[in-house]
């Protein structure tokens, strides 16, 4: 009985240590300053403060604007309060903290 | 199959099989399996990292369960959970609950994997090779405890002593970078098969495989030592073994003797043998085709485009070379892609099956 109830402890330490980490990669803070403006230019931007890898089909943010963000956010804040009033969705590659952004109603077929 | 899912059963039979290896290890090897398990620790790195982990896991439990691993070292019986345990028993109890362990393991392990091929019938199953998983990891970056900076290759090791007068770094094996922090009253020193590398703030590069070493500066001056080669480095170079900024040293030890040369590298050059070190790729408004192409440039596994149209794909993105893995996740999640390896270093990127079954 004590043994398992180590495995549990064992197992419950793993989960939360890796919840820990991977929560800790992405809730890194960084000052942003970025104006208002279309998203082809601001995410370009993002990802320079940022320096967080980004990826995203042009189509998808032309003719979309971002809202400004000024201060000290998590890199997932300030691009969620950026496209908070666009059509605009994040993609997060957990294992890497990579980012993609699409349309949310993106249509795979519609780019390719 | 999908490229996650591949990966996923690739890790589980290496657990696997290091779970097993574990268990027959505890149970004792004989001469003819200790060979065996040498062999196949050798094979692969990820064997050697799967062991580790799995060896780590059974420590911690051990630990969890108060046990103790010598006969003199007095039991717990709080820890073990009741006064049932004589001490005597304490050695096979151990040995007895591992045995259970790995056999337990395995089996999860078993049923994950019948599992997965259950779902996973009749495709790509005319694949017979094995994907190079490990050149698809990212590359490490350590900051070590002066300031300087180690970017390791792709299954480099090292070790470091630092000391008062001198910081000391021993290259196991592998391809390393050296952003090396200024301290004038410590050197650093890089050991790799025999051959010292001694800077005190610099930049450099140092590959040592198999019975070769290779020293190429890209800032600043180091000052190369060797005791086993120091005839050869006398010869070529007259004494003198400083390398300055643009120069790669090369040692080669052969059955009787050591060469050593120095050459001069342009910038070219330079830059190519300096290639494996990660670095931001930025595109605006490229095509896919594009973006692959400097992914490709930076690694051994190559990545091709299976469809014409998805060369047309427009887009602007900024991702570390090193992280291919991470790009085709989002290609897969987000641009209707599928990602299957069509050779041992070679992935083809191709429109997802049903996305094109949707037009």
């Amino acid at each position: 009985m004590a043994s398992v109830r180590s495995f549990l402890v064992l197992v419950f330490s793993f989960v939360s240590i890796t919840l820990t980490l991977v929560s800790c990669s992405s809730r890194v803070v960084v000052f942003f300053d970025i104006p208002e403006g279309e998203a082809e230019q601001t995410l370009v931007e993002f990802a320079s403060q940022s320096s967080i890898e980004i990826i995203y089909d042009v189509e998808d943010v032309t003719n979309v604007r971002t809202s400004r963000i000024y201060g000290r956010y998590t890199c997932e804040d300030a691009l969620e309060h950026m496209l908070s009033n666009t059509l605009l969705r994040i993609t997060v590659d957990e294992k890497s903290g990579a980012i993609a952004v699409n349309r949310k109603s993106r249509s795979f077929s519609k780019s390719l | 199959m999908s490229f996650e899912k591949n990966r996923m059963q690739e890790e589980e039979r290496i657990e696997l099989e290091a779970a097993e290896w574990l268990a027959r290890l505890d149970c004792g090897l004989s001469g003819e399996e200790q060979d065996d398990y040498i062999e196949w620790m050798s094979r692969d790195e990820r064997h050697r990292k799967a062991v580790k982990a799995l060896q780590w896991s059974w420590q911690e439990l051990d630990r969890l369960a108060g046990l103790q691993t010598t006969l003199e070292a007095p039991v717990n019986r709080d820890l073990l959970g009741g006064d049932d345990v004589p001490p005597g028993k304490f050695k096979g109890f151990t040995r007895h609950w591992k045995s259970v362990a790995s056999v337990g393991i395995a089996a999860v392990l078993v049923f994950g994997l019948l599992i997965l091929s259950f779902f996973d019938k009749g495709s790509d199953r005319e694949y017979t090779f094995e994907p190079a998983y490990e050149l698809m990891q990212r590359l490490e970056q350590q900051e070590l405890a002066d300031g300087t900076k180690v970017e390791l290759n792709r299954g480099a090791v090292i070790r470091t002593q630092f000391t008062k007068a001198a910081r000391l770094v021993q290259l196991d094996g592998g391809e390393a970078n050296f952003i090396v922090a200024k301290d004038p009253d410590r050197p650093f020193i890089v050991s790799a098969g025999g051959v010292e590398v001694k800077a005190i703030g610099t930049v450099f590069n140092v590959v040592y495989v198999g019975n070769a070493v290779d020293v190429i500066v890209s800032e600043g001056k180091v000052q190369l030592e060797s005791a086993s080669a120091g005839d050869a480095m006398d010869e070529a170079v007259g004494g003198s073994s400083f390398l300055t900024a643009g120069q790669k040293a090369s040692v080669q030890w052969g059955e009787s003797e050591a060469t050593f040369t120095i050459e001069t590298l342009d910038k070219q050059d330079l830059a190519s043998a300096l290639n494996w070190q990660p670095r931001m790729l930025k595109f605006r408004s490229a095509s896919l085709f594009e973006i692959i192409q400097g992914f490709n440039q930076h690694n051994q596994i190559q990545v091709v485009l299976g469809d014409p149209e998805l060369e047309s794909l427009v887009l602007t993105s900024a991702f570390w070379s090193d992280n291919v893995e991470g790009f085709i996740r989002l290609m897969e999640s987000n641009y209707g892609i599928r990602a299957s390896w069509i050779d041992r270093h070679v992935i083809r990127l191709g429109r997802d099956v049903e996305d094109r079954d949707a037009l």
